[in-house]
């Protein structure tokens, strides 16, 4: 029996958040370091698709889930998300209190905002997105499988390091992670487009992430 | 009688581990009193400080605060009972300008169903930004420029500023003047004032002899974590020198010889 295709993509993103919450207590509770606590997370995750899929492919036959990622649907999710988060990030308190805990978390704490629920939102939010993009990408691929999405997440930090955020906090916007974004695209298709070999892509993106965050300290010194 | 004081401790102490940084130190603040504290490094200022802000947990003793015993668990608690403090370290977000800084955690809003996500109402924090600041003779020139861009003497009158536009029945300053030049000092001063017209009292925590003259009614002296001395400075009866005299230990006040 197929379900409406809602409450699967409903599911996901609860999971997701569930995930998210996880995470953000860790890091907000417990002090563990956030790109430990969510690298620690992502190979939990990791494991639980290969075990829940036993290393098979599963595929989503249905055209109701097939029509979540068809043909042009990503850009039309990527940007209406951008548009919302970057509303979201300049003009309400939920962005305003994210750039001031990344900015200097101790005068937020001390200006009374709940740092540690916040952070847990944020985490939340973060990782329902991530869920979300995974809905996606399934759906664009009408097939899901354990490995897939191998190095998003490092294509992610780059893409948000190209775009102008800064790694330790309080700097940043959803317009440069988009056009970070766009720039890594580029560079990525240009590869493929070029037929560099597979190796010599992931040289090259070791070597992009790396300069991205050389590139983020060096503003931040000429900044003090 | 508790009506007429803002704060009161009584035996207020501080030990780490075996070092006793403060030891029972009983304080009045009436209302509308402005109080200076001065002292040695190492005296127990700003330890005194630290136990009725609740950043530290004391020892022992008693602190009354607007009528009432408090035991603030966190700063934040203390905060929202009515102490603001400026601390000597600034509580400043470095990427945000100066209306975000004034108004962190008690943002002026609109759509407030939204929750979280409610709208942040730039147009009138602005306003107030704007007015607090003409308020206090805060020269600031432009207030959308961040934190970061501004020299030690801009942040700590916004830091004040944050403090003197939310209207707090007691303000504490841990050294407001200590890395400023002379305008800078002039316009923290200023507001200082502005704040005993208003009659809202205020604790000082300053080494500058002249500006505690020029400002305060009163002296509390401390010394290797004991008060020392009170002194009224209103009608001209200390000088700075008796001060000098008090803090380095030559002199101690009649009531406090069992410090000595």
């Amino acid at each position: 029996m197929d379900l409406p295709v809602i409450i699967p993509v409903v599911i996901g993103l609860l999971f997701g958040a569930f995930i998210g919450a996880v995470n953000g207590t860790f890091i907000a509770i417990f002090k563990i370091p956030p790109f430990i606590a969510t690298l620690g997370m992502f190979l939990i995750c990791r494991g639980i698709a290969l075990w829940w899929s036993s290393g098979n492919p599963i595929s989503f036959p249905t055209d109701q889930y097939k029509a979540i990622g068809d043909g042009m649907m990503p850009v039309v999710w990527f940007l209406s998300l951008a548009v919302i988060f970057h509303l979201i990030m300049r003009y309400t308190v939920y962005g305003k209190h994210t750039y001031a805990i990344g900015s200097n978390e101790e005068a937020a704490r001390m200006s009374g905002i709940n740092v540690k629920r916040h952070k847990i939102m944020v985490y939340m939010i973060a990782a329902m997105l991530a869920a979300f993009a995974g809905v996606v990408l399934s759906s664009k691929a009408s097939t899901a499988q354990a490995g897939m999405g191998e190095f998003y997440e490092l294509f992610a930090i780059a893409m948000a390091v190209i775009g102008g955020i800064s790694l330790t906090g309080g700097r940043g916007s959803i317009i440069g992670t988009v056009l970070g974004a766009m720039v890594l695209g580029v560079i990525r298709s240009g590869f493929t487009y070029i037929k560099l070999d597979g190796s010599y892509q992931l040289m090259a993106m070791g070597a992009i992430i790396i300069s991205a965050v050389i590139l983020d300290q060096y503003r931040q010194r000429k900044k003090a | 009688m508790s009506e007429e004081f803002v704060l009161k401790t009584e035996d207020l102490t501080k030990h780490y581990g075996g070092v006793r940084a403060l030891e029972g130190a009983n304080f009045q603040l009436k209302k509308g009193e402005h109080v200076a504290i001065m002292g040695d490094n190492g005296a127990g200022k700003s330890t005194f400080v630290r136990q009725i802000t609740g950043v530290e947990q004391r020892t022992r003793g008693t602190v009354i605060f607007d009528g009432e015993k408090v035991d603030f668990r966190g700063p934040i608690e203390a905060r929202e009972s009515g102490i603001e403090t400026v601390f000597q370290t600034l509580a400043l977000a470095d990427h945000l300008d100066v209306p975000d800084n004034l108004f962190l955690g008690r943002e002026k809003t609109k759509w407030n169903w939204l929750g979280p996500f409610r709208l942040l109402d730039y147009k009138a924090m602005r306003k107030d930004t704007m007015d607090a600041l003409e308020k206090t003779g805060v020269k600031i020139p432009n207030i959308h420029n961040t934190i970061e861009k501004m020299s030690g003497g801009q942040r700590q009158c916004v830091a004040i500023a944050r403090t003197a536009s939310f209207h707090s029945k007691l303000t504490i300053m841990d050294e407001p003047t200590a890395a400023l030049g002379v305008q800078e000092t002039e316009q923290v001063e200023n507001i200082i004032r502005q704040l005993k017209e208003q009659g809202e009292p205020l604790i000082l925590v300053s080494h500058n002899m002249r500006q505690v003259f020029d400002l305060v009614d009163r002296i509390v002296v401390f010394r290797r974590g004991q008060i020392c001395a009170n002194l009224d400075i209103k009608n001209g009866d200390y000088t700075g020198e008796d001060v000098v005299a008090y803090i380095t230990g030559a002199k101690t006040g009649a009531e406090y010889e069992s410090t000595a």
